[in-house]
């Protein structure tokens, strides 16, 4: 349903490339979780999707096919039609989406005029059951509610309803409940999950949180200094990461048990003095001579020259 | 003898009323007073060497008390006792002394720290004008900690905005081990971390633990973090301390259904995918905080008794004390998904 295909974006004044040549694809009522760090390009890489892009950074390369068109080449007029229509948008902070000098009611009844020819009663009765459907109580109230009278969780319900409001075939959420309490955060992501069951709407679900992703998402895609370097499914991926990356990022995390987390040594690299070879070469604990010569392939979901074996 | 102890402590945080509101007070048309209760008669002790993980949600009061703790930040009621004695009753030259001896390591190292200053300023400054060191051996006292906490000597001329924020915070923990500190109150000291930088600070930190010299509190929303680095964790919900044990009772015998409900929802690494079911309702605010147990309306055994009478923190043995009326059986424990 969404095919990226070696997608590149970069800052346009020294053509550093930040999204570094991304292809993944997403099908209906599939979660894909995108991790990394600060830096890996993960929220670049969404925002190329739908040209979201802050000023002086740009595609550089590559397609981004949803339905069978190219959102890359697509005239910016039409693409506007496709955001908060087909394709839905969910970011950390809910008072960034939300206008706060119009009513909750407000701008969901926009949002659903702008894409449909409804009447306003319609367009009303729709927002008045996705919010209900979201958990907000007594909703037909809470629609003449401004975004400050309700509280960090409520707002980001909103915000998730306004992304359903269209029934999208598409969401990307990026950090959608980092700043959340985790049991708020639990309420989200349930809610998350059963609307796109119910929907059949495909998910990109970015954050920093390698856990969150292993209770939650169907495939991961592991990003570092611009590019994928692990991909796999879930139940792969987790018992059996094949990136030294991945796998580092796995033993760093604080599980029952452990009395000793992976000392990844360094920081990742500035995107415009990358090493030669692999961008992890310098902090990988698995480099070789090969490593700092030459990019390596992908192979079973890896960008490794020696990768880890498959656990049996 | 505890450390540090602190008994009954409450913080009261209460609306600034400007000349206005005073003159409408007189003739009976103020607004109504507000106030928020950020910590409500908590009572914890700090035992030697320790490492106190103290654990909430936002709102819980959890930084509060830490900057209560750390003298930052004055009580509204209770007593601060140091080995034994309250800060409060000491004379004012030794206050200070005990108040040095209690350090804060802060959440954001780049705020925390002075951008005017060198890498070395900053963690010299304290102990040359305490006297703890003598000027003449202050590069050997620099090079001492900056080893202790990972830093490279080269370092040592870097102003913050010129280190890693993995680098700023070891600055940040070295300026606070630099005046021998015997409590370190760590606020969320790795919360703004990446995963992996992260790691290498609480690897730092279980280092520095083990070379002992100080007891802890470690103050995190991260349930995780908090079970890897702590010897006894506290629960704190809307400002009352909820629950307190060792980590492994915790873990296996959580007693206060806010605490089980914490370990349900924390995100679990290599957990199998599950459907997420959560805890009901929002977190209520402090300043209108539910009657009797604060948690009723999102606990699923709540009861009349509940609604209306607050619960004691309890004993309910061996160092275990939790806040809730009844002693609900446990359930078996969540491994999640297969």
């Amino acid at each position: 349903m969404l095919t990226v295909e070696t997608l590149v974006t970069s800052l346009t004044a020294k053509g550093t490339p930040i999204v570094r040549g991304v292809s993944f694809d997403v099908q209906p009522g599939q979660i894909l979780g995108v991790v990394g760090e600060s830096g890996s390009g993960k929220s670049m890489m969404a925002y190329s999707l739908i040209d979201l892009l802050p000023r002086g950074i740009a595609i550089a390369g590559g397609r981004v096919i949803f339905d069978g068109q190219d959102l890359t080449a697509m005239p910016m007029a039409q693409l506007r039609r496709l955001r908060g229509d087909r394709i839905a948008m969910i970011f950390q902070d809910p008072m960034v989406a939300l206008n706060p000098v119009l009513t909750i009611g407000e701008q969901m009844i926009e949002a659903v005029l702008a894409h449909r020819r409804v009447t306003r009663q319609a367009a009303r009765a729709r927002c008045i059951a996705v919010l209900a459907r979201v958990g907000i109580p007594s909703p037909e109230e809470r629609m003449a509610a401004y975004p400050h009278e309700f509280s960090g969780g409520m707002r980001q319900r909103v915000v998730i309803a306004i992304a359903f409001l269209n029934d999208p075939a598409l969401i990307i959420a990026n950090e959608a409940t980092t700043a959340l309490d985790v049991t708020i955060q639990s309420q989200i992501i349930a809610e998350i999950q059963g609307l796109a069951a119910e929907t059949g709407a495909a998910i990109l679900w970015i954050t920093h949180d390698l856990s969150l992703l292993s209770g939650f998402a169907d495939h991961v895609m592991v990003m570092y200094a611009g590019q994928v370097v692990e991909t796999a499914p879930a139940e792969r991926i987790f018992p059996a990461p094949r990136h030294p990356y991945t796998a580092a990022l796995m033993e760093a995390v604080p599980v029952p048990g452990r009395t000793r987390l992976a000392n990844l040594p360094g920081v990742p690299p500035a995107l415009d003095a990358l090493p030669t070879g692999c961008a992890f070469a310098p902090r990988c604990p698995r480099v070789q001579p090969l490593c700092r010569e030459q990019a390596p392939p992908v192979t079973d979901g890896a960008r490794c020259h020696f990768p880890l074996e498959a656990k049996p | 003898m505890s450390v540090l102890e602190l008994s009954d402590i409450r913080r009261v945080f209460s609306r600034n009323d400007g000349a206005l509101d005073r003159a409408m007070n007189r003739v009976g048309l103020g607004r109504k007073a507000q106030h928020l209760v950020a910590v409500d008669d908590v009572s914890l002790r700090l035992e030697p060497g320790e490492m106190l993980g103290i654990v909430g949600e936002s709102g819980c009061g959890k930084s509060t008390l830490g900057r209560i703790a750390a003298q930052l930040l004055p009580a509204s009621g209770g007593t601060v006792t140091w080995q034994g004695r309250p800060i409060a009753q000491m004379p004012p030259r030794e206050a200070r002394a005990a108040r040095r001896k209690i350090q804060m390591v802060f959440q954001n190292p780049y705020a925390s720290l002075n951008p005017a200053m060198s890498v070395a300023r900053t963690i010299l400054e304290a102990p040359l004008s305490h006297g703890l060191i003598r000027r003449r051996d202050s590069a050997a006292f620099l090079a001492q900690m900056l080893d202790k906490v990972g830093l490279s000597p080269d370092l040592a001329d870097r102003r913050p905005h010129a280190l890693s924020g993995g680098q700023r915070q070891r600055v940040g923990i070295a300026r606070a081990l630099a005046v021998s500190p015997e409590v370190v109150i760590f606020d969320e000291a790795v919360a703004a971390l990446d995963v992996s930088v992260q790691a290498q600070i609480l690897n730092l930190l279980v280092d520095l633990k083990a070379q002992g010299g100080f007891a802890s509190m470690f103050i995190s929303h991260d349930l995780n973090v908090v079970r890897f680095i702590s010897d006894r964790i506290a629960i704190l919900y809307l400002g009352r301390l909820v629950e307190i044990a060792d980590r492994d009772t915790i873990f296996a015998r959580a007693h206060h259904p806010y605490t089980r409900a914490l370990l349900a929802e924390a995100p679990q690494l290599g957990g199998a995918k599950r459907r997420f079911t959560a805890l009901k309702g929002e977190l209520p605010s402090p300043l209108n905080p539910p009657s009797g147990c604060h948690f009723h309306p999102r606990c699923p055994h709540a009861t009349d008794l509940c609604r209306s009478t607050r619960p004691a923190l309890r004993d309910i043995g061996a160092g275990h004390r939790s806040a809730c009326h009844y002693d609900l059986p446990q359930v078996a424990p969540q491994t999640q998904g297969t």
